[in-house]
């Protein structure tokens, strides 16, 4: 892929350039064709992934990092210069958005902290106590059947390989059904963390009555 | 008390957990357009998201279009 703003948002250089024609029995018909949308009138791709402002293309570059990143890397990504990158990244981890990893090359890393966070905060606002505890429970429930299906305790506890030959199952299906548990895992925290946040909230605006 | 920070490190290649933090700013952008509406499931913190194209963009014997991100 070309556009490295699109490819912000495609992990492992997956390449979607190429794409299979559709079947015939797919295609528009002649009478189709001749009122076909306007497909010029459509944001572009590449617009639609980009911010309004420069600061929003190097958030998402940031955010989107899995691993540590020069100001080069994020520069590519965000599809501007190499020295607003590192103004921007200098700015990023005053904030406490990203962490430096290195010196010298200098990298960075997104600060999973802040995102967790950030999404705590967003659960309290967006989300009554009672909807955070069903989403609590049925994600309690998923975990539960985690346990049931690999008969542990932990997600760190299962060999994949193992598992994978014990029950005849493809090792692919089994690292997706682990990675589901740990996302399991992971809404609970934050939801967990959410309810006690509020909790806490709640007490003190008693205490202060 | 466990360091989540370590947990989740120590999950790396060995079936991670979703990147629901990356799935959100990809939402958060695609929303803004037309073209498509879009699900996510569940909606605080999305383990995909399926975006649904409008009908009127493809031929009448297309029943559905829909762009999967996971």
């Amino acid at each position: 892929m070309d556009n490295p703003v699109l490819q912000r948002f495609i992990p492992y250089k997956i390449d979607i350039s190429r794409m299979d024609d559709p079947r015939s029995d797919l295609t528009a018909s002649q009478d189709e064709q001749s009122e076909a949308p306007d497909f010029d009138a459509l944001t572009p791709p590449s617009e639609l992934v980009g911010g309004d402002r420069t600061r929003d293309d190097f958030l998402d570059a940031v955010l989107g990092l899995d691993a540590p990143a020069t100001a080069g890397d994020v520069a590519d990504r965000a599809g501007h210069g190499v020295d607003a990158a590192r103004e921007y990244l200098e700015w990023f981890e005053r904030l406490g958005i990203v962490t430096q990893v290195t010196e010298s090359p200098a990298t960075y890393e997104r600060n999973q902290e802040y995102l967790n966070w950030r999404r705590v905060q967003t659960l309290r606002t967006e989300y009554t106590t009672d909807e955070l505890l069903d989403h609590l429970q049925t994600e309690a429930d998923r975990v539960e059947k985690f346990k049931s299906e690999f008969a542990a305790t932990s997600p760190d506890n299962v060999s994949i390989a193992s598992h994978a030959a014990k029950t005849d199952r493809p090792i692919e299906e089994v690292w997706e059904r682990l990675s589901a548990w740990r996302t399991a895992r992971r809404r609970m925290s934050l939801l967990e963390r959410a309810l006690t946040t509020a909790s806490d909230d709640t007490a003190d605006s008693r205490s202060a009555v | 008390m466990t360091d989540r920070r370590d947990e989740e490190a120590s999950t790396f290649g060995s079936g991670a957990p979703i990147d629901f933090d990356r799935l959100e700013i990809v939402r958060e952008r695609l929303t803004t357009d037309n073209r498509f509406r879009i699900k996510a499931d569940p909606t605080f913190a999305p383990e995909r998201l399926q975006c649904e194209y409008d009908p009127q963009l493809y031929p009448g014997r297309v029943r559905a279009a829909r762009l999967e991100i996971v």
